[in-house]
C-alpha cells in the first residue's frame, strides 16, 4: 500500500512551486514522523516565511521545521579562481 | 592578458527583491571585466521583475550579457522581459554571441537557454509520443544553436553561457531522479565539438560549483544557492584559449 505521505509530499512541492508568494521548485521537503522538514535556499526573507506557511496549511497537524535560509547578496570579497 | 568574468545565475528577482541584490553589485567594476548572468533572472519572467532588476543593475558599471532561465519563460511574456532587459543595456543571448574587447583582448560569449533530456547512457530519445519528442527535439535544438555559436566566435576567449547544465559533475545533491530536467549531455557535446574555455551555467541549485566537459572543457554552476556570493569571477587567460584537440564525427 503506498503511503498518502508521499502524496501529501509531492502536492507540497506543486504547492512552493505555483503558489504566488513562493513560486520555488528547489526547497528539500523531508517527512519524519510528525515533523516536517524545509531545507534549501530562497532569494527573500518573505520567500522563506510564505514556503513555511504554505506547508503549514497543507500539515496542519506536522510541526514544521525550517532549514531555510536566504541567499547571501551581500558584498564580498571572495577570491577569483584562476583558470 | 587576464579577463575576469563575474558570473551568477539563479537570482529569481521578485517585487520583493527591490535593493537586494545592488549593494552587492555596485562595485563589481572593480573585480571584473564583465558580468555573465546565467537564466533565472526573475521568479515568473513578469515584466514588472524584469523593471526591478534593471533597478538593481542600475549601478553596475561593466557590460552585463545574460541568458533567460525556465523561471524567466513561465510567464510567457519572454519578448517584453528581453525588450527591458535589452532597452537597460543587458545583451541578452539566445542561439548568438556577443562580443567584448577587454584591453585588446577579444571576449566572445555565445548563449543559450539551454533545456534538459539528461545525461549520457540515462538520457531521453528523440522517440515515442510526440511530447516526447517535442522535448528532446526543444534539446538537440538548442544544442546546435549552442555549437553554431560559439564556431562563428573569432575571437581570443569564448564563453558559453547555459541556464541548464551540459554535466552531471556540477550537479551535486541533486536527486538522480530529476537530473533529465537539469541538463543535456547534448550542450557539452557542442562545448567539445566547437570548443571554449568555459562554460558557465546555473538551474541546479543543490548542485556543486566545479566540473568539466567529457573533452575537458571547465565547467562552473554559478546558481546563487550554490556559490553563496552575490557573483563568482573567473580569471582566463588568453594563452588557455582552448580550441578542439581533435574533430568530432557528427552522428
Amino acid at each position: 500500500m503506498t503511503d498518502p505521505t508521499e502524496y501529501r509530499v509531492a502536492r507540497l512541492h506543486e504547492a512552493l512551486t505555483h503558489d504566488p508568494r513562493v513560486h520555488e521548485q528547489s526547497v528539500e521537503v523531508r517527512v519524519e514522523g510528525d515533523r516536517v522538514i524545509l531545507r534549501g535556499e530562497l532569494a527573500t526573507p518573505g520567500r522563506c516565511e510564505a514556503a513555511l506557511a504554505v506547508t503549514r496549511e497543507l500539515f496542519p497537524d506536522a510541526t514544521v521545521v525550517d532549514d531555510l535560509q536566504v541567499s547571501d547578496t551581500r558584498p564580498s570579497g571572495g577570491d577569483p579562481e584562476r583558470l | 592578458m587576464t579577463v575576469r568574468i563575474a558570473a551568477v545565475g539563479d537570482i529569481h528577482v521578485g517585487l520583493d527583491s527591490r535593493g537586494l541584490l545592488s549593494p552587492g553589485l555596485a562595485d563589481i567594476g572593480s573585480c571584473a571585466d564583465a558580468l555573465m548572468l546565467a537564466g533565472d533572472l526573475t521568479r515568473v519572467g513578469e515584466p514588472a521583475e524584469a523593471e526591478v532588476l534593471m533597478g538593481e543593475l542600475a549601478e553596475v558599471r561593466v557590460p552585463v550579457i545574460a541568458v533567460l532561465g525556465n523561471h524567466d519563460l513561465h510567464s510567457d511574456q519572454a519578448e517584453r522581459v528581453v525588450e527591458i532587459l535589452r532597452s537597460g543595456g543587458v545583451q541578452v543571448l539566445e542561439g548568438d554571441t556577443t562580443v567584448l574587447d577587454v584591453g585588446g583582448t577579444t571576449v566572445g560569449a555565445a548563449g543559450v537557454t539551454g533545456f534538459g533530456g539528461g545525461f549520457a547512457g540515462t538520457s531521453a530519445s528523440e522517440f515515442g509520443e510526440p511530447e516526447m519528442k517535442a522535448f528532446v527535439r526543444r534539446s538537440i535544438d538548442s544544442a546546435h544553436c549552442l555549437e553554431t555559436a560559439l564556431t562563428d566566435l573569432d575571437t581570443d576567449l569564448r564563453v558559453a553561457l547555459l541556464h541548464y547544465s551540459p554535466v552531471a559533475d556540477t550537479l551535486g545533491r541533486e536527486p538522480l531522479e530529476i537530473h533529465a530536467f537539469l541538463g543535456s549531455y547534448l550542450l557539452a557535446e557542442a562545448v567539445d565539438r566547437a570548443g571554449a574555455d568555459l562554460v558557465l551555467h546555473g538551474h541546479a541549485h543543490r548542485g556543486c560549483e566545479r566540473g568539466l566537459t567529457p573533452g575537458g572543457v571547465k565547467v562552473r554552476n554559478v546558481a546563487q544557492p550554490v556559490i553563496g556570493a552575490p557573483f563568482r569571477v573567473f580569471e582566463l587567460e588568453t594563452a588557455t584559449c582552448r580550441r578542439p584537440v581533435a574533430p568530432v564525427e557528427r552522428q
